[in-house]
Protein backbone atom coordinates (compact mmCIF):
# COMPACT_ATOMS: atom_id res chain seq x y z
CA UNK A 1 0.00 0.00 0.00
CA UNK A 2 1.36 3.63 -0.28
CA UNK A 3 1.78 6.29 1.91
CA UNK A 4 -1.71 7.99 0.71
CA UNK A 5 -3.49 4.80 0.40
CA UNK A 6 -2.14 4.35 4.22
CA UNK A 7 -3.77 7.88 5.02
CA UNK A 8 -6.99 7.85 3.51
CA UNK A 9 -7.62 4.61 5.66
CA UNK A 10 -6.25 6.26 8.81
CA UNK A 11 -8.30 9.45 8.04
CA UNK A 12 -11.50 7.45 6.77
CA UNK A 13 -11.22 5.25 10.48
CA UNK A 14 -10.83 8.37 12.70
CA UNK A 15 -13.78 9.70 10.31
CA UNK A 16 -12.11 12.27 8.68
CA UNK A 17 -14.94 14.50 7.23
CA UNK A 18 -11.95 14.65 3.99
CA UNK A 19 -11.33 11.44 3.93
CA UNK A 20 -14.47 10.16 1.75
CA UNK A 21 -13.51 13.52 -0.46
CA UNK A 22 -9.94 12.05 -0.67
CA UNK A 23 -11.22 8.39 -1.72
CA UNK A 24 -13.60 9.42 -4.41
CA UNK A 25 -11.14 11.54 -5.82
CA UNK A 26 -8.10 9.25 -5.99
CA UNK A 27 -10.31 6.30 -6.72
CA UNK A 28 -13.94 7.67 -8.50
CA UNK A 29 -12.90 7.35 -11.96
CA UNK A 30 -10.84 4.30 -12.39
CA UNK A 31 -13.83 2.47 -10.51
CA UNK A 32 -16.21 4.38 -12.56
CA UNK A 33 -14.31 2.84 -15.74
CA UNK A 34 -14.49 -0.48 -14.53
CA UNK A 35 -18.09 -0.49 -13.48
CA UNK A 36 -18.97 1.17 -17.25
CA UNK A 37 -17.25 -2.27 -18.96
CA UNK A 38 -18.95 -4.55 -16.20
CA UNK A 39 -22.77 -3.45 -16.39
CA UNK A 40 -22.52 -1.52 -20.03
CA UNK A 41 -23.75 1.54 -19.22
CA UNK A 42 -23.13 4.57 -17.01
CA UNK A 43 -25.91 5.14 -14.81
CA UNK A 44 -25.94 1.39 -13.41
CA UNK A 45 -22.21 1.98 -13.30
CA UNK A 46 -22.11 5.16 -11.34
CA UNK A 47 -24.88 3.25 -8.98
CA UNK A 48 -22.44 0.72 -8.34
CA UNK A 49 -19.52 3.04 -7.74
CA UNK A 50 -21.66 4.77 -5.73
CA UNK A 51 -22.62 1.73 -3.31
CA UNK A 52 -18.91 0.80 -3.79
CA UNK A 53 -17.96 3.89 -2.04
CA UNK A 54 -20.40 3.46 1.03
CA UNK A 55 -20.02 -0.09 1.73
CA UNK A 56 -15.93 0.94 1.92
CA UNK A 57 -16.99 3.63 4.34
CA UNK A 58 -19.00 1.45 6.68
CA UNK A 59 -16.28 -1.64 6.30
CA UNK A 60 -12.91 0.17 6.71
CA UNK A 61 -12.63 -1.51 10.08
CA UNK A 62 -13.08 -4.81 8.50
CA UNK A 63 -9.63 -3.86 5.87
CA UNK A 64 -6.91 -5.52 6.90
CA UNK A 65 -4.38 -3.80 4.43
CA UNK A 66 -3.28 -6.99 3.40
CA UNK A 67 -3.54 -5.48 -0.37
CA UNK A 68 -3.67 -1.89 -1.95
CA UNK A 69 -6.68 0.05 -1.14
CA UNK A 70 -7.97 0.07 -4.84
CA UNK A 71 -7.99 -4.00 -5.01
CA UNK A 72 -9.83 -4.21 -1.78
CA UNK A 73 -12.26 -1.21 -3.42
CA UNK A 74 -12.43 -3.04 -6.55
CA UNK A 75 -13.51 -6.27 -4.73
CA UNK A 76 -16.24 -4.95 -3.13
CA UNK A 77 -17.09 -3.90 -6.96
CA UNK A 78 -17.41 -6.64 -7.71
CA UNK A 79 -18.98 -8.26 -5.61
CA UNK A 80 -21.91 -5.70 -5.93
CA UNK A 81 -21.79 -5.83 -9.38
CA UNK A 82 -22.62 -9.78 -8.94
CA UNK A 83 -25.40 -9.30 -6.62
CA UNK A 84 -26.54 -6.55 -8.72
CA UNK A 85 -27.07 -9.44 -11.69
CA UNK A 86 -27.87 -11.17 -9.48
CA UNK A 87 -30.75 -9.21 -8.06
CA UNK A 88 -31.82 -8.33 -11.85
CA UNK A 89 -31.43 -11.77 -13.58
CA UNK A 90 -31.18 -10.10 -16.43
CA UNK A 91 -27.72 -11.03 -17.26
CA UNK A 92 -28.40 -13.94 -19.44
CA UNK A 93 -31.24 -12.57 -21.60
CA UNK A 94 -28.90 -9.52 -21.60
CA UNK A 95 -26.22 -11.75 -22.90
CA UNK A 96 -28.26 -13.48 -25.45
CA UNK A 97 -30.18 -10.08 -26.90
CA UNK A 98 -26.52 -7.82 -27.64
CA UNK A 99 -24.95 -10.96 -29.28
CA UNK A 100 -27.87 -10.99 -31.57
CA UNK A 101 -27.37 -7.82 -32.17
CA UNK A 102 -23.99 -7.69 -32.22
CA UNK A 103 -24.46 -9.96 -35.06
CA UNK A 104 -26.72 -7.90 -37.24
CA UNK A 105 -24.66 -5.35 -36.94
CA UNK A 106 -22.52 -4.08 -39.57
CA UNK A 107 -18.88 -4.48 -38.15
CA UNK A 108 -16.61 -2.53 -40.03
CA UNK A 109 -14.79 -4.16 -42.75
CA UNK A 110 -11.32 -2.31 -42.06
CA UNK A 111 -10.00 -1.61 -39.17
CA UNK A 112 -6.53 -0.26 -38.32
CA UNK A 113 -6.05 0.16 -34.97
CA UNK A 114 -3.17 2.08 -35.54
CA UNK A 115 -5.64 4.61 -37.05
CA UNK A 116 -6.91 6.98 -34.40
CA UNK A 117 -10.32 7.23 -36.39
CA UNK A 118 -10.64 3.44 -36.62
CA UNK A 119 -9.55 3.30 -33.46
CA UNK A 120 -12.48 5.09 -32.00
CA UNK A 121 -14.91 2.85 -34.07
CA UNK A 122 -12.92 -0.20 -33.16
CA UNK A 123 -13.44 0.39 -29.29
CA UNK A 124 -17.42 0.95 -29.75
CA UNK A 125 -17.35 -2.25 -31.45
CA UNK A 126 -15.12 -4.04 -28.49
CA UNK A 127 -17.16 -2.33 -25.91
CA UNK A 128 -20.02 -4.08 -28.05
CA UNK A 129 -18.68 -7.67 -27.84
CA UNK A 130 -17.37 -7.19 -24.36
CA UNK A 131 -20.96 -6.78 -23.28
CA UNK A 132 -21.79 -10.27 -24.79
CA UNK A 133 -19.17 -12.26 -22.58
CA UNK A 134 -20.61 -13.85 -19.09
CA UNK A 135 -20.01 -11.71 -16.16
CA UNK A 136 -16.95 -13.96 -15.34
CA UNK A 137 -15.19 -13.32 -18.49
CA UNK A 138 -15.60 -9.75 -18.56
CA UNK A 139 -14.32 -9.65 -14.81
CA UNK A 140 -10.94 -11.05 -15.96
CA UNK A 141 -10.66 -8.82 -18.91
CA UNK A 142 -11.00 -6.30 -17.14
CA UNK A 143 -8.75 -6.84 -14.38
CA UNK A 144 -6.14 -8.44 -16.77
CA UNK A 145 -6.00 -5.59 -19.42
CA UNK A 146 -7.54 -2.21 -18.31
CA UNK A 147 -6.57 -2.38 -14.74
CA UNK A 148 -3.45 -4.42 -15.74
CA UNK A 149 -3.18 -6.72 -12.90
CA UNK A 150 -0.93 -9.96 -12.35
CA UNK A 151 -1.63 -13.41 -12.61
CA UNK A 152 -0.96 -13.60 -9.00
CA UNK A 153 -3.09 -10.41 -8.33
CA UNK A 154 -6.20 -11.65 -10.12
CA UNK A 155 -5.96 -15.13 -8.25
CA UNK A 156 -5.85 -13.57 -5.05
CA UNK A 157 -8.81 -11.12 -5.71
CA UNK A 158 -11.09 -13.38 -7.06
CA UNK A 159 -10.03 -16.34 -4.69
CA UNK A 160 -9.41 -18.81 -7.79
CA UNK A 161 -6.27 -20.43 -8.47
CA UNK A 162 -3.73 -19.48 -11.30
CA UNK A 163 -4.75 -22.18 -13.70
CA UNK A 164 -8.49 -21.12 -13.20
CA UNK A 165 -7.77 -17.42 -14.18
CA UNK A 166 -6.12 -18.73 -17.25
CA UNK A 167 -8.48 -20.46 -18.08
CA UNK A 168 -11.42 -17.85 -17.82
CA UNK A 169 -8.42 -15.32 -20.15
CA UNK A 170 -8.28 -18.33 -22.17
CA UNK A 171 -11.94 -18.59 -23.53
CA UNK A 172 -12.39 -14.77 -23.04
CA UNK A 173 -10.22 -14.44 -25.57
CA UNK A 174 -11.33 -16.92 -28.04
CA UNK A 175 -14.98 -16.04 -27.64
CA UNK A 176 -13.72 -12.15 -28.44
CA UNK A 177 -11.97 -13.34 -31.57
CA UNK A 178 -15.57 -14.70 -32.91
CA UNK A 179 -16.84 -11.41 -32.58
CA UNK A 180 -13.85 -8.88 -33.39
CA UNK A 181 -12.74 -7.97 -36.74
CA UNK A 182 -9.82 -9.76 -38.36
CA UNK A 183 -9.08 -6.74 -39.66
CA UNK A 184 -7.85 -5.23 -36.47
CA UNK A 185 -5.24 -8.19 -36.03
CA UNK A 186 -5.40 -8.75 -32.67
CA UNK A 187 -5.00 -12.07 -32.69
CA UNK A 188 -1.70 -11.93 -35.06
CA UNK A 189 1.32 -10.91 -34.95
CA UNK A 190 1.73 -7.00 -36.42
CA UNK A 191 2.70 -7.35 -40.61
CA UNK A 192 4.28 -4.67 -41.77
CA UNK B 1 11.93 -26.18 -21.36
CA UNK B 2 9.58 -27.51 -23.78
CA UNK B 3 6.83 -25.27 -25.75
CA UNK B 4 4.16 -26.51 -23.66
CA UNK B 5 5.58 -25.48 -20.63
CA UNK B 6 6.45 -22.25 -22.32
CA UNK B 7 3.07 -21.88 -23.39
CA UNK B 8 1.74 -22.32 -19.60
CA UNK B 9 4.11 -20.04 -18.05
CA UNK B 10 3.58 -17.11 -21.04
CA UNK B 11 1.30 -15.07 -18.87
CA UNK B 12 3.54 -15.41 -15.69
CA UNK B 13 6.67 -14.46 -18.24
CA UNK B 14 5.25 -11.41 -19.34
CA UNK B 15 4.15 -10.83 -15.34
CA UNK B 16 7.81 -11.51 -14.20
CA UNK B 17 5.97 -13.40 -11.59
CA UNK B 18 8.30 -16.05 -12.02
CA UNK B 19 11.79 -17.40 -10.37
CA UNK B 20 14.41 -16.28 -11.56
CA UNK B 21 15.45 -20.22 -13.04
CA UNK B 22 12.01 -20.23 -14.93
CA UNK B 23 12.73 -16.92 -16.07
CA UNK B 24 15.69 -17.60 -17.86
CA UNK B 25 14.97 -20.92 -18.95
CA UNK B 26 11.86 -19.53 -21.12
CA UNK B 27 13.76 -16.52 -21.87
CA UNK B 28 16.61 -19.04 -23.43
CA UNK B 29 13.83 -21.15 -25.05
CA UNK B 30 12.47 -18.33 -26.88
CA UNK B 31 15.74 -17.27 -28.38
CA UNK B 32 15.46 -20.89 -30.05
CA UNK B 33 11.64 -21.26 -30.70
CA UNK B 34 10.09 -19.19 -33.00
CA UNK B 35 6.18 -20.29 -32.46
CA UNK B 36 6.48 -19.29 -29.05
CA UNK B 37 8.42 -16.07 -29.98
CA UNK B 38 5.49 -15.08 -32.20
CA UNK B 39 2.82 -16.18 -29.24
CA UNK B 40 4.26 -13.73 -26.94
CA UNK B 41 4.44 -10.87 -29.76
CA UNK B 42 0.53 -11.76 -30.10
CA UNK B 43 -0.29 -11.47 -26.51
CA UNK B 44 1.75 -8.71 -25.60
CA UNK B 45 0.42 -7.21 -28.76
CA UNK B 46 -3.34 -7.94 -27.55
CA UNK B 47 -2.93 -6.64 -24.46
CA UNK B 48 -1.62 -3.13 -25.43
CA UNK B 49 -4.37 -2.95 -27.83
CA UNK B 50 -7.01 -3.94 -25.32
CA UNK B 51 -5.81 -1.69 -23.16
CA UNK B 52 -5.97 1.62 -25.72
CA UNK B 53 -9.60 0.50 -26.50
CA UNK B 54 -10.78 0.26 -23.28
CA UNK B 55 -8.98 3.41 -22.02
CA UNK B 56 -10.09 5.16 -25.64
CA UNK B 57 -13.68 4.52 -24.57
CA UNK B 58 -13.71 5.24 -20.91
CA UNK B 59 -11.32 8.72 -20.99
CA UNK B 60 -14.45 10.40 -21.31
CA UNK B 61 -15.57 8.90 -18.05
CA UNK B 62 -15.45 10.57 -14.38
CA UNK B 63 -16.62 10.67 -11.30
CA UNK B 64 -16.76 14.28 -10.92
CA UNK B 65 -18.32 16.51 -8.00
CA UNK B 66 -21.67 14.33 -8.18
CA UNK B 67 -20.58 11.31 -7.36
CA UNK B 68 -18.86 13.12 -3.91
CA UNK B 69 -22.90 15.06 -2.85
CA UNK B 70 -24.08 11.52 -4.06
CA UNK B 71 -21.91 9.03 -1.80
CA UNK B 72 -21.64 11.86 1.54
CA UNK B 73 -25.82 12.02 1.16
CA UNK B 74 -25.83 8.52 1.00
CA UNK B 75 -23.78 8.45 4.90
CA UNK B 76 -25.50 10.86 6.12
CA UNK B 77 -29.00 9.66 5.31
CA UNK B 78 -28.08 6.11 6.53
CA UNK B 79 -28.38 5.29 10.23
CA UNK B 80 -25.10 3.45 10.42
CA UNK B 81 -22.41 5.65 11.26
CA UNK B 82 -18.86 5.23 10.37
CA UNK B 83 -17.90 4.54 14.23
CA UNK B 84 -20.43 1.86 15.25
CA UNK B 85 -18.94 -0.87 13.96
CA UNK B 86 -17.72 -2.47 17.03
CA UNK B 87 -17.17 -5.49 18.68
CA UNK B 88 -17.34 -9.43 17.48
CA UNK B 89 -20.05 -10.01 15.54
CA UNK B 90 -20.07 -14.01 14.06
CA UNK B 91 -20.43 -13.65 10.31
CA UNK B 92 -20.18 -16.76 8.45
CA UNK B 93 -16.26 -16.82 8.34
CA UNK B 94 -15.69 -16.84 11.71
CA UNK B 95 -18.00 -19.90 12.19
CA UNK B 96 -15.46 -22.42 10.84
CA UNK B 97 -13.22 -20.88 13.93
CA UNK B 98 -15.85 -21.34 16.54
CA UNK B 99 -16.82 -24.92 14.79
CA UNK B 100 -13.50 -26.27 15.06
CA UNK B 101 -12.72 -24.33 18.53
CA UNK B 102 -15.78 -26.73 19.96
CA UNK B 103 -14.40 -30.16 18.02
CA UNK B 104 -11.17 -29.26 20.19
CA UNK B 105 -12.69 -28.89 23.31
CA UNK B 106 -14.90 -32.03 22.99
CA UNK B 107 -12.14 -33.50 22.03
CA UNK B 108 -10.27 -32.49 25.38
CA UNK B 109 -13.52 -33.31 27.52
CA UNK B 110 -13.48 -36.51 26.15
CA UNK B 111 -9.36 -37.34 26.71
CA UNK B 112 -9.99 -35.71 30.19
CA UNK B 113 -12.69 -38.40 30.73
CA UNK B 114 -10.70 -41.07 29.59
CA UNK B 115 -7.74 -40.67 31.87
CA UNK B 116 -9.51 -39.81 34.59
CA UNK B 117 -12.78 -41.99 34.84
CA UNK B 118 -11.05 -45.20 32.87
CA UNK B 119 -12.98 -48.07 33.95
CA UNK B 120 -11.11 -50.90 35.47
CA UNK B 121 -8.44 -49.15 36.86
CA UNK B 122 -8.82 -48.76 40.52
CA UNK B 123 -8.04 -45.63 42.05
CA UNK B 124 -5.65 -46.07 44.60
CA UNK B 125 -8.02 -43.73 47.44
CA UNK B 126 -9.59 -40.49 47.08
CA UNK B 127 -11.28 -39.57 43.60
CA UNK B 128 -9.96 -36.34 43.16
CA UNK B 129 -8.15 -35.83 39.54
CA UNK B 130 -7.07 -32.24 39.48
CA UNK B 131 -6.63 -31.00 42.87
CA UNK B 132 -4.71 -32.63 45.51
CA UNK B 133 -6.12 -34.87 48.14
CA UNK B 134 -4.37 -35.09 51.48
CA UNK B 135 -5.65 -38.29 52.72
CA UNK B 136 -4.11 -39.22 56.44
CA UNK B 137 -3.84 -42.13 57.56
CA UNK B 138 -2.95 -43.46 60.82
CA UNK B 139 -0.09 -46.31 61.22
CA UNK B 140 -1.46 -47.80 64.11
CA UNK B 141 1.86 -49.67 64.41
CA UNK B 142 3.89 -46.59 64.09
CA UNK B 143 1.46 -44.44 65.99
CA UNK B 144 4.04 -41.92 66.48
CA UNK B 145 3.62 -41.35 63.00
CA UNK B 146 1.38 -39.47 60.78
CA UNK B 147 1.87 -40.13 57.10
CA UNK B 148 0.28 -37.97 54.86
CA UNK B 149 0.00 -38.87 51.75
CA UNK B 150 -0.51 -36.55 48.92
CA UNK B 151 -1.75 -38.37 45.90
CA UNK B 152 -1.29 -36.45 42.65
CA UNK B 153 -2.74 -37.33 39.89
CA UNK B 154 -0.65 -36.41 36.71
CA UNK B 155 -1.88 -36.18 33.03
CA UNK B 156 -0.03 -38.94 31.66
CA UNK B 157 -2.15 -41.40 34.59
CA UNK B 158 0.93 -41.94 36.66
CA UNK B 159 0.38 -41.59 40.24
CA UNK B 160 2.69 -39.82 42.14
CA UNK B 161 3.19 -39.80 45.74
CA UNK B 162 4.87 -37.59 47.79
CA UNK B 163 4.78 -38.88 51.49
CA UNK B 164 5.56 -36.21 54.23
CA UNK B 165 6.41 -38.06 57.44
CA UNK B 166 6.35 -36.00 60.08
CA UNK B 167 7.22 -36.66 63.42
CA UNK B 168 5.00 -36.31 66.54
CA UNK B 169 8.37 -35.57 68.35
Amino acid sequence: MSVKEKEIVAALKRQDINAVEELVSSFGDRLLRSAYFLCGNKTDAEDLVQDTFIQAVKSVGRFKRKSALYTWLYGILLNLTRHYFRKRKKEVSFFKKTQKQINKQLIPASLNPDLQKDRENASSVFLDCMQTLSLRHREILLLRYFNEMKIKEISSLLGVSKGTVKSRLFYATKHLRKLLPADLNLFTTKKD
Amino acid sequence: MSCRRCKKLIEEYIDETLSQRLQKGIKEHLTNCEACRSLLEVKQRFSNIMHQLMSEKTSSLKAGPDMLDRVQGALENDTFSLSSYRGLRIKFRYRLAWGVMTVVFLLLLTTAYFFFFRPGEKAPMAKSYLKCVATIYEDKDQSNWIERCLFLRVTNGEHAYMKIIVSKN
